[in-house]
């Protein structure tokens, strides 16, 4: 049995997966979250659920959406489960009278009943579910409450298959069922196939097109001369037209099952958007935010800690090892890889933990509350001047977190050409990854004033962002483009969602460090023990030592031309972690005390913070390189994207270094 | 000696298995690398040829209720 999860945006589709199938998949509050296709396994072994994402309608717009239609084209999925808000009844059910024209087996999931309850409106459900003709079930997908009903559902054989038919009214009708007449498809609708092509979807048209002996010309045919037909008799379009057909229908529904206890109260939403929203506000408001989660992660809650384990594995740690190591006899290469190996190098990174859980924790509070969308809506108008729009930014807000999922979610943005210059700046936001190197250097050089040396990288980041959009976006020829966002009410995070949310980045965080950042350590520590002389060797006449010295010349302008940097930056492709976890390798020495110590007597601070802003631009990791390929599809803008931020993280890093030593830093 | 021996072959086999599997991983294109792979696991293939196309519906829904 395979079941799809179909319904608008934001209505809490990917919560009830979660709740279904017992996994962890993203939940936010905004449109957009789910930009894939996801399988999961229905609890009990049922079968397979799969969700998918928001559309308004079947017809897409963005290329998210087109991957939902694509998917009830191409899928002989079992059943279908619509989601629909309970609280914005009118507009979700325009998706679900599609889907009801499908004609597959169709269940109606009635989510956030407890939103509906609050503004006071009731639906007497069985009276929905008889005007529609399927079963609907009220559920909270958000606690869990009625999901249950939904698997006993799934677990009866007997099946509803919905006989839901609206009359579009006699040209229409006619056209349809030309339309249908001129159709070869098996497996579809006929009639569902002809109203998706009077309303213009072109996924449909593109799928219809692959059967060969298609009279396509015929259907064009008709569907022009109705909609010529319409637009002298109603004075409409024919989509519009068949809109207000639906709308009709379901206005005389709604006017059936729903009655108002209390007029809808929005006060709350209402009262604190005037404030983060506002034309003045806004900006200011979302860097305080930043600059207030950057101060509990480095100087409240996160350094503290990490400070703390720090010593620890420095200290005690690795003293208990290098005993243990004595008791086995251990050889001193063994001793070494251990010590100045994989406790100096992986536990370099795992220093970090304290500060990533605080910061996965804010980030995930800003997914889940629902001020993602007001960050769109206010940074609107900058965007713009930069030849994009307010929606681009939150793929940009995602990137904070990983670039990969950023440069993903700029699926949901309509207009092909804002699109791909959204997946060209993604790279250039600071990522988790990244936050070890500034913790690093923060640490040792700012450690007042971390906070704000940290946001002045993220400000920087999206400064460079926009400006590398408004250049690229002189080489696209202009065109329309719209701003649509929904901006859906605030909610108190829910907090099993925030914790699932902390707890999963976090652990993608320390799986990393122990798996691929182990691996890399060991390589370079490989290269730093041995040298053309043998095993052992003075670590500045080491291959690594070797290799990277001539790499070095190479960023001396910027002010950090040792072999040691070199090679951080050069490991640093590979992960941006890495970057620190090669400095502890190639920085460590015995009884040198922490890393932080001696990165301090390396480095002056404006070469500390030209290093920072260096790590931020340079190059975007290597696993970030497939995900660019993959949105922009060519290889040539893939390898231009990799060029251009070493070339902009070059300049900018020459000018910051040069600039700062003209002014006597 | 013999466990100086085991040990190192158990470290540099792991090193050597863990980027193996990264650099096979982020050739896909998969990001089981990212760090938070959980909200960008993708099926390849999910996203071909899908059109863009205009805007035929006014979708700008702010604050719609019913
Ligand atoms: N109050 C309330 N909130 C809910 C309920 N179900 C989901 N939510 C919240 O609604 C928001 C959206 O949930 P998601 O599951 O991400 O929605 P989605 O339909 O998958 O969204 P897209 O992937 O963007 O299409 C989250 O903040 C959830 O916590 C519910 O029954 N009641
Ligand atoms: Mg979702």
């Amino acid at each position: 049995m395979e079941v799809a999860l179909l319904g608008n945006p934001n209505t809490g589709k990917t919560s009830l997966f979660n709740e279904l199938t017992g996994s962890y998949e993203y939940v936010g509050n905004w449109t957009g979250v789910t930009v894939d296709k996801k399988v999961g396994t229905l609890k009990k072994q049922m079968g397979q659920l799969i969700d998918l994402p928001g559309v308004y309608a079947l017809n897409p717009i963005s290329k998210d959406e087109g991957i939902a239609s694509q998917y009830l084209l191409e899928n002989r999925f079992t059943s279908a489960l619509n989601i629909v808000d309970a609280s914005q009844l009118s507009r979700n059910l325009h998706l679900t009278v599609q889907l009801l024209e499908f004609g597959k087996p169709l269940v109606i999931g009635l989510n956030m009943v407890d939103v509906a309850k609050s503004r006071g409106i009731a639906i007497d459900v069985n009276q929905l579910s008889e005007e529609l003709n399927v079963p609907v079930l009220p559920i909270v997908a958000r606690t869990g409450k009625g999901c249950h009903d939904i698997l006993n559902y799934f677990s009866l054989k007997n099946q509803h298959v919905s006989h839901f038919t609206i009359d579009y009214g006699e040209k229409i009708e006619k056209a349809i069922e030309n339309i249908s007449d001129l159709l070869h498809e098996e497996q579809l609708n006929h009639r569902w196939l002809a109203l998706q092509l009077l309303q213009g979807n072109r996924v449909v048209l593109d799928h219809i097109k692959i059967n060969k002996g298609i009279d396509i010309e015929r259907i064009q045919r008709i569907i022009q001369e109705l909609d010529k037909h319409i637009e002298e008799v109603e004075k409409c379009s024919l989509v519009r037209t068949i809109y207000s057909k639906r709308k009709h229908i379901i206005d005389d529904i709604l006017s059936k099952v729903i009655t108002r206890e209390k007029k809808s109260d929005l006060t709350f939403t209402d009262s604190i958007d005037s404030i983060v929203t506002n034309k003045f506000l806004g900006i200011p408001i979302f860097l305080g935010i930043m600059y207030f989660i950057f101060h509990m992660t480095f100087n409240w809650i996160g350094t503290p800690v990490s400070d703390w384990l720090d010593g620890f594995f420095s200290g005690p740690l690795s003293g208990w090892i290098g005993q243990g190591l004595q008791v086995v006899h251990a050889t001193p290469f063994i001793r070494a890889l251990v010590l100045n190996g994989l406790v100096a190098g992986v536990g370099g990174v795992i220093v970090f933990v304290p500060q990533m859980i605080v910061l996965f924790f804010f980030i995930s509070l800003i997914e889940d509350s629902g001020y993602m969308a007001r960050v769109a809506l206010v940074m609107d108008r900058i965007m713009q001047a930069a030849g994009l729009n307010g929606k681009s930014f939150i793929p940009l807000v995602i990137g904070f977190g990983c670039n990969i999922p950023g440069i993903m979610a700029a699926r949901s943005i309509e207009q092909p050409k804002e699109r791909l210059i959204t997946v060209l700046i993604t790279p250039l936001m600071s990522c988790s990854a990244r936050l070890a190197v500034y913790s690093l250097f923060a640490g040792a050089f700012f450690a007042k004033y971390q906070a704000l040396v940290v946001l002045s990288l993220y400000v920087l980041g999206i400064l460079l962002a926009l400006v590398m959009a408004k250049i690229f976006s002189l080489f696209f020829k202009h065109e329309h483009s719209v701003f649509v966002v929904e901006l859906p009410p605030y909610r108190i995070p829910n907090a099993k969602t925030l914790f699932r949310s902390t707890w999963d980045k976090s652990k993608g965080f320390v799986k990393k460090a122990t798996t691929f950042i182990l691996g890399g350590t060991v390589v370079i520590w490989l290269l730093s023990y041995a040298g053309p002389h043998g095993l052992n060797v003075d670590i500045d006449h080491s291959f690594l030592a070797l290799v990277c010295g001539y790499i070095a010349p190479l960023v001396a302008p910027l002010g950090f031309g040792t072999w040691q940097a070199a090679t951080a930056l050069v490991s640093g492709f590979l992960a941006k972690e890495a970057v620190v976890s090669t400095m502890s390798i190639v920085y460590h020495a015995p009884h040198s005390g922490t890393l932080t110590g001696v990165i301090s007597q390396a480095f002056t601070p404006l070469q500390a913070y030209t290093f920072m802003v260096f790590s931020l631009l340079y190059i975007p990791c290597l696993s970030t390189v497939p995900a660019i390929y993959k949105e922009v599809g060519t290889r040539k803008l893939t390898w231009f994207t990799v060029t251009y931020c070493v070339v902009l993280a070059y300049i900018v890093s020459l000018v910051i270094y040069q600039g700062g030593r003209l002014m006597g830093f | 000696m013999l466990f100086s021996y085991i040990f190192g072959i158990l470290i540099f086999g792991y090193a050597a298995w863990t980027i193996s599997r990264f650099i096979k991983k982020s050739k896909q294109g998969r990001c089981a690398t990212c760090a938070l792979q959980k909200a960008c696991e993708q099926k390849p293939s999910t996203c071909s040829n899908v059109v863009q196309i205009q805007k035929n519906e006014p979708q700008l829904i702010r604050n719609q209720h019913i």
